[in-house]
């Protein structure tokens, strides 16, 4: 799914080697300023290595254009540390937009998180957990062969287990995650495969 | 919001700028329209053949002769002095009426009048007709200019608009989910269509009633409706240009 050839994007990254398979849950574990974000920002084409090749879904980093990065970023979720939502829509808009018209399924994803009843507000009214939350409604409605996930548990000790739990739900709804974190309470409970980066 | 007055405001001028122009033109056509040739011709060459041969020349619309007893009158009402005058010693006089009126389409055809035989002189208030031509040329030249300036404010202001519309915002939401962009662009084209349109609907519609309420004409026309019509196609071409060459901003 994800495979990383000698990848160097100086300072952070030198010569960085590793695969994501399908349907596999990987942690990528490192301290602040390790370059986690910079190997996620990698893995959807949002950055290009200096040098080495990244491969996500068989498009390759060295024959990337406008059309493929889209194809990528189509069947890919993204969980960021700084989301971007469609601020002056509501939430259940936030969810169509991004799967066209299906709006069972934005409520059900909605329901799944537990902002049903905050489904017509705007997101600027949304605490930063409930933001998270709304990043993970996504997924569940974008339902992504692949998701991208940067330190979901940063910032948020009270919801931190339910967005784990919502997580690995997906996971085992078939999409392949690809996870960022230093929580090591994270890492005792759930016991995939981790890498770590130095 | 500021963006929205000063498309408006640009719109409203360039508008009054063509309303303007049009009246002054109006003016002009009349003045142009007024305009004749009178030539004296010795009283000795045949009226009829002359007559002939100025209107088969090419520029000449039409040939009036002036009656002389209307001559004597003329001279009469314009000399103070009393005097007496013989019919017989006072030249033919004939008003030509030209087809083209252009500055120098007169200054040959007066030139051509001339070598006609027994043509003594040609008069058609020579620098009246120059001091019209070099006015309208002003106008033209000037309200082509402001027309300008004020399509450049009109584009600016407009670009300014497009980009505080919530398509700009959500174009990079959008690629971050991988979706194609190609529904926003339609959206955004024709946002700036349609607002350049309204915009032109009201400088029309504001120019007009000011039209009709403010300066109350009589028996004069506002604008050709062609002319109302270009202005509003022209400038929903304009929102159509600018809103298609619109870029979103790439997603960082």
């Amino acid at each position: 799914m994800i495979e990383f050839i000698d990848v160097s994007l100086p300072p952070v990254l030198e010569n960085f080697n590793f695969r994501v398979d399908k349907g596999e849950f990987l942690f990528l574990v490192g301290k602040t300023g390790a370059g986690k974000t910079t190997a996620l920002k990698l893995a959807c084409f949002k950055t290009l290595p200096k040098s080495g090749e990244v491969k996500v879904m068989g498009v390759s980093s060295k024959r990337i254009s406008p059309q493929n990065r889209l194809i990528v970023l189509k069947k890919t979720g993204l969980f960021l540390e700084q989301p971007l939502f469609f601020e002056d829509a509501s939430l259940v808009n936030n969810l169509l937009y991004v799967i066209g018209s299906n709006r069972s399924r934005a409520l059900e994803s909605l329901n799944i998180v537990g902002l049903l009843d905050k489904k017509d507000i705007t997101p600027p009214k949304l605490s930063r957990g409930e933001r998270d939350l709304l990043q993970i409604a996504i997924l569940y409605a974008k339902k992504p062969i692949l998701a991208l996930i940067d330190e979901p548990t940063a910032f948020l000790e009270d919801r931190k287990w339910k967005i784990m739990e919502l997580i690995t739900e997906l996971h085992i709804l078939g999409t392949t995650v690809f996870m960022t974190t230093k929580d090591e309470e994270v890492l005792k409970r759930y016991p995939y495969r981790r890498i770590y980066l130095l | 919001m500021k963006h929205t007055i000063t498309m408006f405001l640009a719109s409203l001028l360039l508008f009054l700028c063509l309303f303007y122009y049009w009246q002054k033109e109006i003016e002009f056509q009349k003045q142009l329209d007024g305009v004749e040739m009178r030539l004296f011709i010795e009283r000795k060459q045949d009226k009829n053949e002359t007559v002939q041969t100025i209107t088969n020349m090419e520029g000449v619309a039409k040939v009036e002769e002036i009656a002389t007893a209307e001559i004597i009158k003329m001279l009469k009402d314009n000399i103070d002095e009393e005097i007496t005058l013989e019919e017989t010693v006072l030249p033919y006089v004939l008003s030509v009426y030209p087809s083209n009126k252009g500055e120098e389409d007169l200054k040959r055809l007066a030139l051509n009048l001339t070598k006609v035989n027994g043509v003594i002189d040609v008069l058609y208030g020579q620098e009246a007709v120059a001091d019209m031509w070099r006015e309208t040329r002003g106008v033209r030249v000037g309200v082509a200019t402001a027309n300008m300036f004020l399509l450049f404010i009109f584009i600016l202001s407009l670009s300014f608009y497009i980009n505080s519309l919530p398509e700009m915002r959500h174009s990079r939401v959008f690629l971050l989910h991988g979706r194609n962009l190609t529904s926003l662009r339609i959206r955004v084209v024709f946002r700036a269509i349609f607002f350049s349109m309204v915009v032109s609907l009201l400088s029309v519609g504001i120019t007009y009633f000011a039209y009709l309420y403010v300066s109350k004409p009589q028996n004069s026309v506002f604008l050709p409706k062609h002319w109302v019509y270009s202005f509003i196609l022209a400038m929903m071409f304009v929102g159509l240009l600018t809103g298609s060459s619109k870029r979103f901003p790439i997603s960082k």
